[in-house]
């Protein structure tokens, strides 16, 4: 990169915050997923203002800019691909306020998932989405994945909480989407847009998020099941009783092998373990939820079952579960890759029997543990592998095109629930869209962001690229 | 587009000098999943705000060497050697790595091949000299008790 542009981005955020140090450029040259790519400058923008000269800057001289949070990507996401500037969001990290009237937060994008819920805590509120990273992972990067987790049964996923967005057009060009009413239909819903466009379309400098009430009371059961239809069969049964659980989580067999042998407890020989919670103000309300789920799963026949009565008992129950990814990392030949695909809820059995096999398939040059969130049909199939060799590495990228291409779409699911295109699925999309819907996302795509500086050659909207 | 390409580091030569690290932890910076859960609270990422500083940066740190992506640098030797061992890196870790071993092995192999920052270089003769970091002499050491 020419150094006059390294001098101007000086000129800006000061000396301080721009790195080209080889090792700088090096530990931003990942997320979680298989890939690397190395920019020409890593920036650490302060303020709207920097980053609204930075894009200018940039868009004048037609260089790339990656936003980034924390990094806990794991689609590939935030990877400069064909280098140019990773803008580092981490000092962009205020709570900038706290309307306790209208129930809603002001934050930067640097700020942290768990940090912003310590904050808010006090107050009795929380902000809901909560990625298994969250005590890593940046506002500002939910929102550019709409992130998800464990508890979008109920609460929804990163979208349904934000109510505005201030945005940095490539350009330079400040704008404001949404508004900070509960009801608003006066535009084409562009705060939504932006959620899950992974930096693609623009910066996101600031933003307004409504806040839930913090439950006081839960109540969990645990059942396992010999036969994964009859899981299924629980998994409709609950969705169907007329309660929406907080969580209704699934484990399979392998994962629960591996979580019960690093954990060291004595799991049930079953085919899925499956989790429910409620939670509430009301203890009364949460108590009857909970046999409500606990009568609706119960006729599924399931083999065990535990009702957790005290917080040890909860903290037990969800031991395995919690433990499932962690316990795949630990006893992987050296690469774990958590991938993310969704079905509507009642093919979630067909799905797991098929993603078992996957292995198979490949020569059992990879190994293969699932758990997701059973309640919207969001798998986590999770794979296990050494990048370093080669042969298990192309096993790998084959086991993702049977998983997407002839599990997850034929289903009628989609590739992504709550990870992210990036670079890992970026080949799919055209086949869960087709060319005419994925011109029309390129349209979008150009209309933001002409000379195509945000983060491009991912998959959103350009589609295809061979990694 | 980007002018680093490639990262030239070590040949495999130098890497095998990384004895410590290349033989005992070579596998755990692969086993890395990058998920940060380490960076978030770590005492030198909160101080200087850069991925180098972090843990998470560490341990990148010692792939990238036993990778033979990246060489020892001034500015490395400040990322590495900011890290006060507090463990809480360890506690986080989802994967279970060894983390502070890991920093531990990389500071250890990199002084050994004769990278470290100046003050290690005065710790060092001290220690040689006096047996102690402060440069005093043991058979003061008990000055300061009163007698009686």
């Amino acid at each position: 990169m020419d150094e006059k542009i390294i001098e101007e981005l000086k000129n800006i955020v000061g000396e301080e915050d721009v790195s080209t140090d080889p090792l700088e450029i090096y530990v931003h040259s990942r997320d979680s997923a298989p890939f690397q790519g190395f920019a020409d400058v890593i920036v650490r923008p302060e303020s709207t203002e920097e980053v609204s000269q930075i894009l200018k800057l940039a868009n004048d001289y037609k260089i790339p800019v990656y936003p980034r949070g924390s990094g806990t990507s794991i689609c590939g996401g935030p990877i400069p691909v064909l280098g140019g500037i990773v803008l580092a969001m981490y000092k962009m990290n205020r709570i900038i306020e706290f309307d306790r009237e209208n129930l809603m937060v002001t934050v930067e994008p640097g700020v942290i998932c768990d940090d912003l819920n310590e904050f808010l805590a006090p107050y009795g509120y929380f902000f809901p989405p909560d990625p298994g990273s969250s005590n890593a992972a940046t506002i500002g990067g939910m929102v550019g994945h709409n992130a998800g987790g464990m508890l979008a049964l109920k609460y929804g996923t990163t979208k349904d909480w934000i109510q505005w967005l201030e945005v940095v057009l490539p350009g330079g060009k400040v704008i404001r989407t949404g508004s900070n009413t509960l009801k608003s239909v006066s535009d084409y819903d562009l705060t939504k847009l932006f959620c899950a466009s992974e930096g693609t379309l623009g910066v996101v400098t600031k933003i307004g998020m409504r806040v839930a009430p913090k439950p006081k009371y839960y109540r969990t059961v645990l059942f396992y099941f010999d036969d994964l239809r009859k899981a299924g069969n629980a998994i409709v049964n609950v969705r169907s009783s007329g309660v929406v659980p907080a969580a209704l989580e699934i484990i399979d067999r392998i994962s629960m092998k591996t979580a019960g042998e690093y954990t060291g407890m004595d799991l049930p020989e079953a085919e899925a373990m499956l989790i429910v919670q409620t939670d509430g103000l009301v203890e009364e309300q949460v108590q009857r939820e909970i046999e409500i789920c606990f009568e609706a799963a119960k006729k599924a026949e399931p083999i065990e079952w535990m009702m957790a009565e005290t917080e040890e008992e909860r903290n037990k129950a969800w031991a395995a579960r919690k433990a499932a990814y962690p316990a795949l990392v630990r006893t992987s030949p050296a690469t774990t890759c958590m991938e993310d695909m969704s079905v509507p809820v009642p093919k979630i059995p067909d799905a797991l029997v098929k993603l078992q096999k996957i292995p198979e398939r490949v020569n059992n040059l990879v190994s293969i543990g699932i758990f997701g969130h059973a309640g919207d049909g969001n798998l986590h199939p999770t794979f296990q592998y050494d990048e370093r060799e080669p042969e298990q590495r192309e096993a790998f990228f084959k086991a993702l095109d049977i998983m997407y291409r002839e599990i997850a779409l034929p289903m009628g699911g989609t590739v992504t629930g709550e990870h992210g295109i990036g670079l890992i699925r970026a080949k799919y999309l055209i086949d869960e869209y087709g060319a005419e819907v994925v011109e029309l996302m390129k349209g979008i795509k150009k209309v933001f962001d002409p000379n195509n500086i945000m983060n491009p050659d991912k998959g959103k909207p350009w589609g295809v690229i061979e990694v | 587009m980007s002018e680093v390409k490639e990262f030239k580091g070590l040949s495999k030569e130098e890497i095998k000098k990384f004895e410590f690290l290349s033989d005992k932890y070579a596998d755990d910076t692969f086993k890395c999943i990058r998920c940060s859960y380490c960076q978030a609270k770590c005492p030198s990422w909160e101080e200087f705000g850069w991925v180098s500083h972090s843990a998470r940066g560490r341990i990148q740190t010692a792939r990238g060497i036993v990778e033979g992506k990246l060489r020892p640098s001034e500015y490395m030797l400040r990322a590495v050697f900011t890290c006060n061992m507090c463990d809480y890196c360890l506690l986080k870790c989802p994967a279970g790595l060894p983390t502070t071993d890991i920093i531990r092995a990389l500071k250890h192999d990199l002084a050994k091949q004769g990278y470290y920052v100046g003050v290690h270089k005065k710790l060092v003769e001290r220690i040689q000299k006096y047996g102690n970091p402060y440069g005093e002499d043991p058979a003061k050491r008990a000055d300061w008790m009163k007698e009686e």
